[in-house]
C-alpha cells in the first residue's frame, strides 16, 4: 500500500506555538519559549490508505491534522502532497485546488453544522466556496451522491431537513458527506466517532471504510483509542508528546508493540472481559508532560517503567523492529 | 461480591417501580419507565445504555436532581429503609452530599474556576457538616490525598490541573460529606485511556476501601467490564437485562446487549471486523410500540411489535426480552404492573 508514491508526505514536521510573556515582553517582542506541539514528524499516506494516529490528549496528534489541513502552519519540516511541496503555500485563494483534494472531519457534528442551514446547504456549501461547480442541477446531483456514499440514503429524504432533526448518527454522516461532496483524495478525521453512541460508531466507521474501497479514498484516523484504530486502520502511528514514538501495522501494533508507551496504553484500555473484573487495570503513573518543557533524551523516560541511564541522556532514533514497524526506543531489537 | 438473594432489607438503596416522564409543550414523554433494582454497601452497579436510553435520568431522580420540566410519575426509591423525597427539593437537601453523592460529568465546567480547589471541597464540609473554616481545610487536605493528588496542590486553580486532576478532585467533593452512595455520571468519559485508568481504578479502590455503594453511569461496556460487579442494560426507559458482570459478558441473553458486546471493537478476539447495529435509537418522542428494541432487533418476531416485554428473572439476572418468556426462576424483584 505504501510501496507506491504515497498521496502525503510529512518531513521532520514541526509545530512551536510561542508563549508570549506579559506586556513588557509583548513590547519588547519577546517570547518566553515555546510549547513544541509537533517536534519532528515523518509520516507517509499512500493512496487508499488509512492511517492512524494514536496518542493521549496533548500528544499532538490533532495539531499534525491541523497542519495536513492547512488550519496551522508549520515552523519546520515539510508537508509534501501529491508531490507538490505544500510547506508555505498559505492564502485562500493559492489553497483552493488543496482545499477541495484534503478534507476534515470533526469530532463534534453538533457544533459542526450550522442549525439553521438544511442538509441540502450544509453539503453544498463547500462546492459553493470553492467554486467547483456552477450550475444547480449538478450541485444537486453532487450532493445526492455524497449523501448516499455517507449512507443517507435516499438522499432527496434529508434535502429538507435541519440539523435537530437528524439523531446523531445522522448528523455525523451529513459532516462526513460535506467532506465526500468535493471529491477529496484525502480526508482527516478527527476522533470522528467520539460523540456517538456506541451502536452508531460502527456504522460510521463502517461509511469511512466503504469510501476507502470504493473511491480509493486515503484517511488519516486521529483517536485516542488503541482497538478502534486497530479495527479499522491498515497501519497505526503512536504519538507521544510531539512525536511518533512507534509506528507499524495495525496488528503489529496492537498485537505486538514493542515500544513501552504503546504497550502502557494497550494494557491501560479497558476491555471486555468475561470472567470479571482483573481487580485493577495497569494504568500508566503520571501524567503526560507539557510540551514547553520536553524531558531531556528520551521523552517518555520519565514516566517509563524500563528507562535506562542511557535513555535519560540521548534521544533514541526510530529502530526497525520487523517489517514495516519502527519503534523509538533504546531498547528495541 | 455481590449476593442476589440477599434481603432487600439489607440493601442500601431499592429502587421499586420508578418512572419518570419529561413535560415538553404540555405533553409528557416517558424518560424511563418502571426501573427496580437494589444496590448493597461495597457493590458496584453500571447503568448502561445509549444517549436517550435514560441513564442519567434515572441517576438524577434517585439524587434528586431531575430537571423541573421532569416529574416522577411512580415508583419509590428507599435509603436504609426509609423513603426518599425524591420530588422534593427541600426535603432531600439533607440527603445530597451525606447519603448520596454525585460526580458530575465534565469535570472542567463543574468547577467554579476564580476559586482554589481545597476552598471548594471544604465548602461542602462547612455548609454539611458545621465544620470550622480550619476543620474544613484539613478535611479538605485529608481527601485531596485520598483522591491521589499532593496536599499543596490544594491551592491550585482548576485551569492549572489537568482532567485527569480536575476528575479528581470532583471525586474528592464528592466524598466530602462521607456518603454511602456515590453516583458517577459518566466520569471518564472526556479522559484519554491512561487517566480514565486511573480514575477508574482510584474509584474501584475507594469503593472497596469506603464501601461505597457505586452506581456507574456510562455508555461503555468495556469500562464495566473492568470495574463493576453488576450491571443494568437500558434501552428507550427501560432495563432490558440485568446481571453480574462477567455473567452478562460471557452469555448475553438480549440480543440489544449481544450487539453492543459484538459492536465493541476487541484486538482479543483477533478478527478485524466491523459490526454495526443497524438503525438508530429511538427518541424520546417517537418510540416504537411493543418492544422498543424489535426495528433493530435480527431475531424480531410479531409479538416483539406489539407486545412490550417484562422484565423477568432469567438465571441469576433479569431480562425483558420474548425470547425469554417465562421466568425460569423467580425473580428477586419481578417488574409485573406494566
Amino acid at each position: 500500500m505504501s510501496d507506491n508514491v504515497g498521496i502525503l508526505q510529512l518531513e521532520n514536521l514541526q509545530v512551536r506555538f510561542p508563549i508570549h510573556g506579559g506586556l513588557f515582553d509583548s513590547v519588547l517582542g519577546r517570547t518566553r519559549g515555546a510549547v513544541r506541539a509537533v517536534d519532528g514528524v515523518d509520516l507517509n499516506i499512500g493512496r487508499g490508505e488509512i492511517v492512524a494516529l494514536v496518542g493521549e490528549s496533548g500528544s499532538g496528534k490533532t495539531t499534525i491534522g491541523r497542519v495536513i489541513t492547512k488550519l496551522v502552519q508549520p515552523t519546520g519540516g515539510r508537508l509534501v502532497f501529491d508531490g507538490k511541496d505544500m510547506t508555505s503555500v498559505q492564502g485562500f485563494s493559492a489553497l483552493r485546488p488543496y482545499r477541495h483534494r484534503v478534507q476534515m472531519i470533526f469530532q463534534d457534528a453538533y457544533q459542526a453544522l450550522n442549525p439553521r442551514h438544511t442538509v441540502f446547504d450544509a453539503v453544498a456549501e463547500p462546492l459553493r466556496s470553492l467554486r467547483l461547480v456552477d450550475n444547480d442541477g449538478e450541485v444537486t446531483a453532487r450532493v445526492s451522491e455524497a449523501l448516499s456514499a455517507a449512507g443517507l440514503k435516499p438522499p432527496e429524504e434529508f434535502f429538507g431537513r435541519f440539523p435537530h432533526e437528524l439523531s446523531g448518527g445522522q448528523r455525523q454522516r451529513v459532516v462526513i458527506a460535506g467532506a465526500l461532496v468535493v471529491r477529496p483524495n484525502l480526508i482527516v478525521a478527527d476522533e470522528p466517532v467520539s460523540m456517538l453512541d456506541v451502536s452508531i460508531r460502527a456504522q460510521i466507521l463502517q461509511a469511512l471504510v466503504n469510501l476507502r474501497d470504493q473511491q480509493n479514498l486515503a484517511l488519516l484516523f486521529i483517536t485516542h483509542d488503541l482497538p478502534l484504530a486497530w479495527l479499522i486502520a491498515d497501519r497505526i502511528a503512536v504519538m507521544y508528546l510531539g512525536r511518533v514514538v512507534e509506528i507499524g501495522s495495525a496488528d503489529d501494533i496492537t498485537l505486538n508493540p514493542q515500544h513501552p508507551y504503546t504497550i502502557a496504553l494497550r494494557d491501560a484500555t479497558p476491555q471486555i472481559r468475561n470472567d470479571g473484573p482483573r481487580g485493577g487495570i495497569k494504568a500508566l503513573q503520571g501524567e503526560i508532560p507539557t510540551a514547553t518543557h520536553v524531558p531531556a533524551g528520551c521523552r517518555f523516560h520519565p514516566r517509563c517503567p524500563l528507562a535506562l541511564e542511557r535513555c535519560r541522556q540521548e534521544e533514541p532514533p526510530a529502530i526497525e523492529v520487523g517489517p514495516q514497524h519502527l519503534s523509538a526506543c533504546w531498547l528495541a531489537k | 461480591m455481590n449476593d442476589i438473594s440477599e434481603q432487600a432489607t439489607a440493601s442500601l438503596l431499592s429502587v421499586d417501580g420508578l418512572s419518570v416522564e419529561y413535560g415538553l409543550k404540555g405533553v409528557s414523554f416517558p424518560a424511563i419507565q418502571n426501573v427496580s433494582f437494589d444496590l448493597h454497601a461495597g457493590e458496584s452497579v453500571a447503568l448502561v445504555g445509549e444517549s436517550g436510553s435514560g441513564k442519567t435520568t434515572t441517576a438524577m431522580a434517585i439524587a434528586g436532581l431531575l430537571s423541573p420540566n421532569a416529574q416522577v410519575s411512580r415508583g419509590k426509591v428507599r435509603y436504609r429503609g426509609q423513603e426518599l423525597p425524591i420530588d422534593d427539593d427541600t426535603a432531600m437537601r439533607p440527603h445530597r452530599w451525606s447519603d448520596i453523592s454525585v460526580i458530575f460529568q465534565g469535570a472542567m465546567n463543574a468547577l467554579n474556576p476564580v476559586h482554589r480547589i481545597a476552598k471548594q471541597i471544604a465548602e461542602p464540609c462547612m455548609l454539611k457538616l458545621g465544620l470550622s473554616h480550619d476543620q474544613a481545610m484539613a478535611r479538605a487536605t485529608e481527601l485531596l490525598e485520598l483522591v491521589g493528588i499532593p496536599a499543596d496542590r490544594g491551592a491550585a486553580y482548576p485551569h492549572q490541573l489537568s482532567g485527569g486532576m480536575r476528575q479528581r478532585v470532583m471525586i474528592a467533593m464528592a466524598l466530602a460529606c462521607r456518603p454511602s452512595i456515590v453516583i458517577g455520571d459518566e466520569p471518564t468519559t472526556a479522559l484519554d485511556v491512561i487517566n480514565q485508568a486511573q480514575i477508574l481504578n482510584l474509584l474501584v479502590d475507594l469503593r472497596s476501601r469506603l464501601k461505597l455503594g457505586l452506581i456507574l453511569i456510562t455508555h461503555d461496556l468495556s469500562v464495566v467490564s473492568e470495574s463493576c460487579d453488576r450491571v443494568m442494560i437500558m434501552y428507550a426507559g427501560r432495563i432490558v437485562e440485568e446481571g453480574a458482570v462477567a455473567d452478562i459478558f460471557a452469555a448475553p441473553k438480549h440480543p440489544y446487549t449481544r450487539l453492543l458486546i459484538e459492536s465493541i471493537p476487541n484486538p482479543a478476539r483477533g478478527k478485524r471486523e466491523l459490526l454495526p447495529i443497524p438503525g438508530d435509537p429511538p427518541t424520546l418522542v417517537k418510540r416504537p410500540s411493543g418492544c422498543a428494541f424489535n426495528p433493530r432487533c435480527p431475531s424480531a418476531m410479531t409479538i416483539c411489535t406489539t407486545e412490550a416485554p417484562e422484565l423477568n428473572g432469567c438465571g441469576q439476572g433479569r431480562v425483558a426480552c420474548h425470547l425469554h418468556p417465562s421466568s425460569v426462576t423467580p425473580g428477586r424483584k419481578v417488574a409485573a404492573r406494566v
